[in-house]
């Protein structure tokens, strides 16, 4: 279907695409089709400000601060790896 | 072409090997170094994939296969990748010595959203909002978005919290990330799609509470 004759996308249907849209996984007739709605329709345009809030929001998890390596633990089990293969 | 990503892939890649020459040269500085850059988001992974507790334990497993695999191998995987790979298979046997086996490819169907934000699908303005969603306030996203995130986390299906995790949390792309979790890249983005909705919704929930009594 070409973009001219496609019908307009609900707001229904927009909530159900945003994913592929964000991801860039939409083709470029129905990314085109996304973009027409978002023109005339602002609560799609705050729907879709909000899904990159909550992302921006899920980014900012990973830069917590986490728990120590317990590298000591860990550079234990290397070292008897070490003495392992220098054995066999 | 996409010569800036394709160069960056190969910086990486040159990365890896050096990084397993050392371990196979039993170069302690390189392992911990290895163990910095990837033990804070493993563990936070695990955290998504099981609990708190048992996470530093699997996370922890996971590292010792890694130890015991990784000097061997003769040409690198992408490092990472492979990691990763090895703390989901880790803590997949972790729950299921647990009895409680994790499905991480598979959740119910749903919609984005109820079906009554919507108006219906015979009357005049069919499938338009009919509650429509209202903008954050910047402030109160500040003070409570975070929460809200943990706590919507807390409530999806673990197929969905461990789709989200390596994309969102770990920054995997789709095809490493559906490759990691053994789904094809459209289940991945179903399950993606199903999470970030659910989460927005939480986030959102938040926000319209705290909204209540504020001029």
């Amino acid at each position: 279907m070409t973009p001219e004759n496609a019908p307009e996308l609900s707001c229904r249907e927009l909530v159900e695409v945003v994913t592929e849209y964000l991801e860039d996984a939409l083709p470029a007739a129905e990314r085109a089709r996304f973009e027409r709605h978002l023109v005339w329709c602002p609560p799609c345009r705050v729907y879709l400000e909000q899904m990159r809030q909550t992302l921006r929001l899920a980014g900012r998890l990973t830069e917590e601060t986490l728990p120590r390596p317990g590298r000591e633990a860990l550079l234990r089990a290397f070292r008897d790896w070490k003495r392992g293969s220098g054995e066999s | 072409m996409m010569g800036t990503e394709e160069s960056g892939e190969v910086r990486a890649l040159a990365d890896d090997e050096r990084v397993l020459r050392g371990l196979r040269a039993g170069d302690e500085a390189a392992f911990l170094a290895l163990v910095d850059r990837h033990h804070g988001a493993m563990v936070r992974v695990a955290r998504l994939l099981l609990a708190p507790g048992p996470a530093e334990e699997v996370v922890r497993n996971a590292w010792e296969e890694f130890v015991a695999m990784a000097p061997r191998l003769e040409i690198p995987p992408a490092l990472r990748t492979w990691l990763f790979g090895g703390l989901v298979g880790c803590a997949r046997r972790h729950a299921e010595r647990e009895g409680l086996p994790l499905d991480l490819a598979r959740s119910a169907p749903e919609p984005a959203l109820p079906p009554s934000r919507f108006q219906p699908a015979d009357g005049r303005y069919a499938d338009n909002w009919a509650e429509p969603p209202r903008p954050w306030s910047a402030e109160r996203l500040e003070e409570a978005g975070a929460v809200a995130l943990e706590r919507g986390l807390a409530r999806l299906p673990a197929a969905e919290r461990a789709s989200f995790a390596l994309r969102e949390i770990a920054g995997f792309e789709p095809a490493e990330a559906s490759g990691i979790l053994g789904t094809s890249e459209a289940q991945h983005r179903a399950l993606l799609h199903r999470a970030r909705s659910k989460l927005r919704e939480a986030i959102d929930e938040a926000m319209r509470a705290g909204g209540e009594g504020k001029p």
